[in-house]
């Protein structure tokens, strides 16, 4: 570093030097001379500080643009171009000096000389001297770096590494976690029993516990087949197969992935990561009234096997896939609600702010649901950390600006946001015919309304006027006289507004008692009239427009030939060919990882919604690919996947582990000290199978199916808790709000089919961290609070279902008591009661019951009540336990 | 850092007849203490702990102010602001607006409140104003998660469950960690979660901020069938066969779901009466305004920290004034002055505020120009909270913003450094409170925090 008098020296002299040589050089070509005397001081001057690559050195570039080099300006940054020569129209420098959308140099613009020198000089050519590279400032990952990236380079399909003990494996998965598992020094755990390993299948594949009927059925067929394999001493190593055991274990999964309920399970999997939701949330908590045909479909797609490329198509572009019958029409325009269920801001009374925002929520949606990244965060800015440029948020925005959301009607009656209304997807047998009158029905009501609505405010205004001119009247030296004619005056008009009104009244209530005969009606997506390119939006403000963006996908996962989308399609299909396209390195991936995760209770990839830079890498990499690739040769089959997965040894280990024969294991305590005894507390390397807390829906379907209470068959559409109403009248939560609490209790379908009112979920759903419905959700909390404690010891709903396993359990005369508690043991945990445990139960059964006194009965309860209420609160204990919220 | 001499484990599992009616009986703070004192007895997760060092403040109180209020307009008078009024800004299309309130000089220390807050500005010799916060990220959800939890990006442990870890709670028939009026949605949640330390230390919950409610409770409080003895029978048998499961080798989850229980047990009891203010003066709850949501919370507030529970919570929401500015500025000054007021008050006249931490402020404050003149952005570089009681210098600014307010100058706290210096005030070094967790140790501060010693008295 030069001393500080030296250092100026040089700066001046190199100053000087710079002067020599461009007067030198202006002489000789007027645009060089108009450059150096009016543009570059000026650059210099106001913009360099920012925008230069020196500005880049010091971390001080702003919005990706350095204007120091002709080739950056050209480059442009974040809005695009900075300038197009020969055309100071087009050019984003020239409005920024205007103040037109941006403002540059902050603070204070240029005086108009100025900005009239650049118009000048990008009217004719732009000019311009200055050699050297742009620099390439990229705050995230370049689109090459990001092809580099290991979630975006194809997965193939790993050779299966060098084990040492050949005899555990039962599926190659076992041979990518053994080998980890011995890198580690780890081994894994003994095989579980197979009660335990029935209930966790029951558990994992269909989220019911299974019935003492089914539990005695295939203990008697493993249990017997290992036996039988143990006595024949063929090898003395237990932990080997029979093959008969295998074929009934295979047979046991086979009939949970073949049941209806499995459909249930793994569909509300998807829904969480979809925000499946039946009302719209926010500041207008509008009802989605046919939500539940998505999750209908989506159950069904499940229950049939639907391949998961098929099933990504369908929701992406399904009313754009051909269908062979009217149902698979159907079917795939309902999958297109995927698009449509998004929160809204109904309230938005910026239409173009409004369309962007829900663009946003679809693209932020297929981001996280399908390739594992969070490409929403592309709108502001280039994505900070992954290799996604502004400009190809811009192009999904460009196929989704192109494409119509159905979702039916925003809040009904107000003329402020009707804009926010869409048409619903008409389907069934007579939707072509119905579809249109429907719709025409809706625009009616809705006009109807809004009238209805008009008058009823007009008529408010005057009744306030006349209040306040009462008021008035009694002040000190009011003409009494005057106002008592205006207030004749104007009650005669609020007659005049009865009749107005209630013919509006009338109108539509003749109107809906005339309702035309309606199709079904689904909320789907469908192309636009209007197809179109998205411009950037500067900084995402729908003011401040850039550059056009062709519509596309992303650079980063491209393949040659690169076709254009056609004038006159959105791309939605174009979009769903490229997320589903074999050569994807991430759709595959982010699925099965998905399904790890729910099998094995963390996924390879601790982020399963960010594959991206931020997110976590892969615990077995090779594995992931191995059952990426695996999973795409056959044929994208979720039920052949995790028939797959549960059938492998790592999945059938019990719980014990090494780490958990260490009895003085605290986390808290010691938890510095546990890595040094426990090489992996996490459990990362599946070592053994800790024991799972069951979600709040299997919670309550196995409380309720324990008790005797859970009707297992799903709803009809006409029994849905939304058909009660009145989808016109009762259009928002806050106007049926006390109806809509009971649900909960009064539901006695599986958890999955009860409605899901953003931003006021069932108590229980809330309180045992229920996936919020508002964004998708890949992970759900597990929290562990008293309030949770709290229900499961005092709520009313948990003492009721309680009480009917009581009553259950005292109606069967052929058991006695020990009885009765083995058989709960059964129910409940799937397991025998010891000797120890039916003693305990006797004995808490036979102590005096304290209960609340009740000062309404008068007679003291009889012995028969006396002994329900102890069964009651005996069962509430088994509900209530952590052998039944957790699974081994 | 070595919280737990002992195994918790071991304990929970040597208590053969379950935790009866010594647990009913319920710990005062004080005895608590004595417990704690014969180190000989065994504790849950949430006995008190020793600090690091001696502390100043003994519990925090942090009044939440969601939404980010403008320091323009509560404690960082900018004149030139309101003589450049209507000159173009910095922002896009925005022009510089200044306070529509006057500032004056309150209390001997002559602190400058604006005023909207009347009352608040009788407290002024009791605040240690910060001018010069920032923090890194200018959206709401982002920032409020870094305000409680350091980190916007990934799941951290709250504030509060820090503080719980460090210190366990002085009594233990109530959650160390309350939250009143909690937000509960995008995300809000994870505002007050232990994450990845025990789940002991997660904040509970009392009401909800989308229904901001008077009475603010948990749920199922009270069993509707059974007397007590009856439900602590029923808890016995239950707890025999949750440590029954702990004996076969189960997860620490199993020991969080047992001390889970017995707190739920004991706070049916205690919870209803320190939430029952009837005992409390007419005057008491005129003063605090306590017939409105507001400020029946803080007097709650006050009677939580008096009952021995380590660190409240309490959330006033709306301050995101992006418009309405000139009829929502007095409207939230005046619902929460008095409130505020009367909880400083209050806890120096019962001798607690010498060893109670207030924290005030949002999640970041608001920009010195709009487009509009009736409203303001949001502004992470530049903003003011306020800290009084334990261990702070009382009627004292640290910090300053530019003359506009866009940006902190001098004096700057960034989010960790608040945290660092929160920590430290209760004893702790934030660089030696640490969690391992995944294979490494993590803080609250990550790998940043200054402790603000400038205004430590």
């Amino acid at each position: 570093m030069p001393s500080g008098s030296s250092y100026v020296a040089l700066v001046v002299s190199l100053g000087v030097l710079c002067l020599a040589v461009t007067d030198r050089a202006v002489a000789a070509d007027p645009r060089l001379e108009h450059f150096e005397k009016k543009i570059r001081p000026v650059l210099v001057e106001h913009c360099y500080s920012c925008h230069s690559v020196e500005a880049a050195k010091l971390g001080k570039l702003k919005a990706a643009l350095a204007v120091d080099t002709r080739a950056g300006l050209l480059k442009g940054g974040e809005s695009g171009a900075a300038l197009v020569p020969g055309k100071p129209a087009e050019s984003v420098l020239l409005d920024a000096l205007k103040f037109d959308g941006l403002e540059m140099p902050p603070g204070e613009q240029l005086p108009p000389a100025v900005i009239a020198d650049f118009e000048k000089w990008i009217a004719d050519g732009a000019f311009d001297p200055r050699e050297g590279e742009s620099v390439a400032v990229k705050r995230g990952m370049s689109i090459d770096e990001g092809r580099r990236f290991w979630s975006f380079i194809p997965p193939r399909d790993p050779p299966l590494p060098a084990i040492k003990d050949a005899t555990w494996p039962s599926d190659p998965v076992d041979h990518f976690i053994l080998a980890k598992l011995g890198e580690q020094q780890l081994t894994p755990a003994t095989d579980a029993e197979p009660r335990v390993l029935i209930r966790r299948l029951f558990y994992d594949l269909i989220g019911l516990p299974p019935t003492v009927e089914q539990l005695n059925e295939w203990e008697e067929k493993l249990t017997g087949e290992k036996l039988k394999a143990e006595s024949r001493k063929l090898n003395p190593d237990t932990t080997r197969d029979s093959a008969a055991f295998s074929s009934q274990l295979s047979a046991l999964v086979d009939f949970l992935v073949a049941s209806p309920h499995f459909g249930e399970r793994w569909g509300r999997h998807w829904l969480d990561v979809v925000r499946y939701a039946d009302s719209n949330g926010r500041d207008r908590n509008v009802y989605y009234y046919h939500a539940w045909r998505y999750r209908d479909y989506v159950i069904d797609a499940f229950n049939r096997d639907v391949p998961f490329d098929q099933f990504v198509r369908e929701q992406v572009a399904g009313d754009l896939l051909p269908a062979e019958s009217r149902e698979q029409r159907d079917r795939q325009r309902v999958a297109t609600g995927y698009l449509a269920l998004g929160s809204k801001a109904f309230e938005e009374q910026k239409p173009e702010v409004f369309r962007m925002d829900v663009i946003d929520e679809q693209i932020e949606l297929v981001g996280r649901s399908v390739l594992g990244l969070s490409v929403g965060c592309a709108r502001c800015h280039d994505h900070k950390f992954d290799p996604i440029p502004t400009a190809d948020y811009y192009a999904l925005a460009g196929i989704f600006r192109s494409t119509e959301p159905l979702y039916g009607y925003g809040p009904r009656g107000i003329k402020a946001t009707a804009y926010h209304h869409t048409d619903l997807q008409p389907i069934g047998p007579d939707a072509e015919r119905l579809g249109p009158s429907g719709l025409a029905y809706f625009a009616k009501l809705q006009e109807l309304n809004l009238a209805q609505n008009t008058a009823r405010s007009d008529r408010y205004r005057i009744v306030r006027r006349v209040a306040a001119a009462k008021l008035d009247m009694q002040k000190p030296g009011a003409d009494k006289a005057e106002f008592e004619a205006d207030i004749a005056q104007m009650e005669a008009e609020i007659k005049d507004w009865d009749v107005k009104v209630k013919a509006h009244e009338t109108a539509l209530q003749t109107a809906m008692d005339n309702a035309p005969p309606m199709p079904g009606w689904a909320m789907g997506a469908r192309e636009r009239r209007q197809i179109e390119d998205c411009k950037i939006h500067v900084r995402g403000d729908t003011l401040n427009l850039g550059d056009i963006v062709p519509r596309g996908t992303l650079q980063v996962v491209s393949w040659s030939p690169n076709q254009p989308i056609a004038k006159d399609r959105s791309g939605r299909l174009e979009l769903a060919e490229w997320l589903t396209d074999r050569r994807h390195p991430l759709t595959a991936r982010v699925y099965v990882n998905r399904i790890w995760q729910h099998l094995f209770g963390r996924g390879l990839v601790t982020t399963p919604d960010d594959f991206g830079v931020n997110g976590a890498r892969p615990s077995h990499a090779e594995l992931l690919d191995h059952l990426a690739v695996r999973f795409m040769n056959h044929g994208w089959s979720t039920k052949r996947l995790v028939r797959e997965l549960v059938l492998s040894r790592t999945y059938r280990q019990g719980e014990s582990g090494k780490l958990n024969q260490d009895t003085t294991r605290d986390r808290a305590a010691f938890s510095s000290q546990l890595s040094a005894f426990a090489p992996d507390p996490d459990n990362v390397y599946l070592s053994y199978r800790p024991p799972r807390r069951v979600e709040v829906e299997v919670l309550r379907d196995a409380i309720m199916q324990v008790a005797g209470t859970l009707d297992q068959a799903p709803p009809l559409p006409e029994q849905t808790f939304l058909a009660k109403f009145n989808p016109y009248r009762e259009d928002e939560y806050r106007t049926f709000q006390p109806l809509f609490l009971p649900a909960q209790i009064e539901h006695r379908e599986r958890s999955v089919y009860l409605p899901v009112v953003r931003g006021v979920l069932p108590e229980m759903f809330q309180l045992f961290d229920f996936a919020s419905p508002d964004r998708p959700t890949s992970v759900r909390e597990e929290s562990i609070v008293p309030a949770q404690s709290l229900y499961l010891m005092n709520n009313a709903w948990v003492i009721s279902q309680a009480k009917a396993l009581g009553e259950r359990l005292l109606s069967d005369a052929a058991l006695d008591d020990a009885g009765r508690v083995a058989s709960v043991y059964r129910r409940a945990f799937a397991r025998e009661a010891t000797t120890a445990e039916v003693n305990r139960a006797l004995q808490y059964l036979s102590s005096p019951e304290s209960l609340v006194s009740d000062a309404k009965v008068k007679t003291p309860p009889t012995a028969e009540q006396l002994r329900l209420e102890r069964w009651t609160s005996f069962c509430q204990i088994i509900f209530a336990s952590a052998e039944f919220r957790y699974v081994k | 850092m070595n919280p737990m001499p002992f195994s918790r484990r071991q304990m929970l599992r040597s208590v053969s007849a379950g935790f009866g009616y010594t647990a009913l009986a319920g710990i005062t703070a004080q005895a608590a203490a004595e417990e704690s004192s014969k180190s000989s007895q065994p504790a849950g997760p949430l006995a008190p702990k020793k600090p690091h060092f001696a502390p100043k403040a003994k519990r925090v109180i942090f009044l939440c102010m969601r939404g980010g209020p403008s320091h323009m307009e509560t404690f960082d008078p900018k004149p030139k602001l309101l003589a450049d009024t209507g000159k173009p800004g910095r922002n896009k299309n925005a022009k510089l607006l200044g306070s529509k309130w006057k500032f004056n000089k309150h209390g001997e220390s002559g602190l400058e409140v604006v005023d909207l807050l009347p009352e608040t500005a009788k407290q002024a010799d009791k605040l240690c104003v910060l001018r010069g916060m920032h923090t890194d990220n200018e959206n709401h959800p982002q920032a409020l998660e870094q305000m409680h939890t350091g980190s916007f990006q990934f799941i951290r442990p709250s504030l509060g469950s820090w503080t719980l870890y460090g210190l366990g709670t002085e009594n233990q028939d109530l959650p160390g960690f309350i939250s009143i009026n909690p937000l509960t949605s995008l995300g809000g949640l994870r505002y007050y979660s232990s994450a990845f330390l025990p789940a002991a230390y997660s904040a509970s919950l009392l009401g909800d901020a989308n229904r901001p409610s008077r009475n603010p409770t948990i749920g199922n409080l009270t069993n509707p069938r059974l007397t007590a003895d009856g439900q602590r029978q029923q808890l016995d048998l239950l707890q025999a066969m949750n440590r029954d499961l702990l004996k076969q080798g189960e997860d620490a989850r199993v020991e969080g779901l047992i001390e889970s229980y017995e707190l739920a047990f004991r706070m049916q009891d205690a919870l209803p009466k320190v939430m029952d203010v009837a005992s409390e003066s007419k005057a008491t709850i005129a003063k605090y305004n306590a017939e409105e949501t507001f400020g029946r919370q803080c007097l709650l507030a006050r009677r939580f920290a008096e009952a021995g529970v380590r660190f409240i919570e309490v959330t006033h929401t709306d301050w995101d004034h992006h418009g309405f500015l000139n009829t929502l500025m007095p409207k939230n000054c005046t619902a929460i002055d008095k409130p505020i007021a009367a909880l400083l008050d209050d806890l120096k006249e019962r001798g607690l505020l010498d060893d109670t931490l207030v924290v005030w402020g949002g999640e970041f404050g608001r920009t010195p120009d709009d487009a509009t003149t009736d409203g303001r952005g949001h502004n992470n570089k530049g903003y003011s909270m306020w800290l009084a009681g334990g261990g702070v210098k009382a009627g004292f600014v640290h910090g300053a913003t530019d003359e506009y307010g866009y940006e902190a100058i001098d004096g700057k706290v960034h989010t960790h450094d608040l945290h660092a210096t929160i920590l430290h005030l209760l004893g702790l070094d934030h660089e030696k409170l640490t969690y391992r967790y995944g294979g490494r140790d993590f803080r609250l501060t990550d790998v940043k925090g200054r402790v603000v010693k400038e205004i430590l008295t």
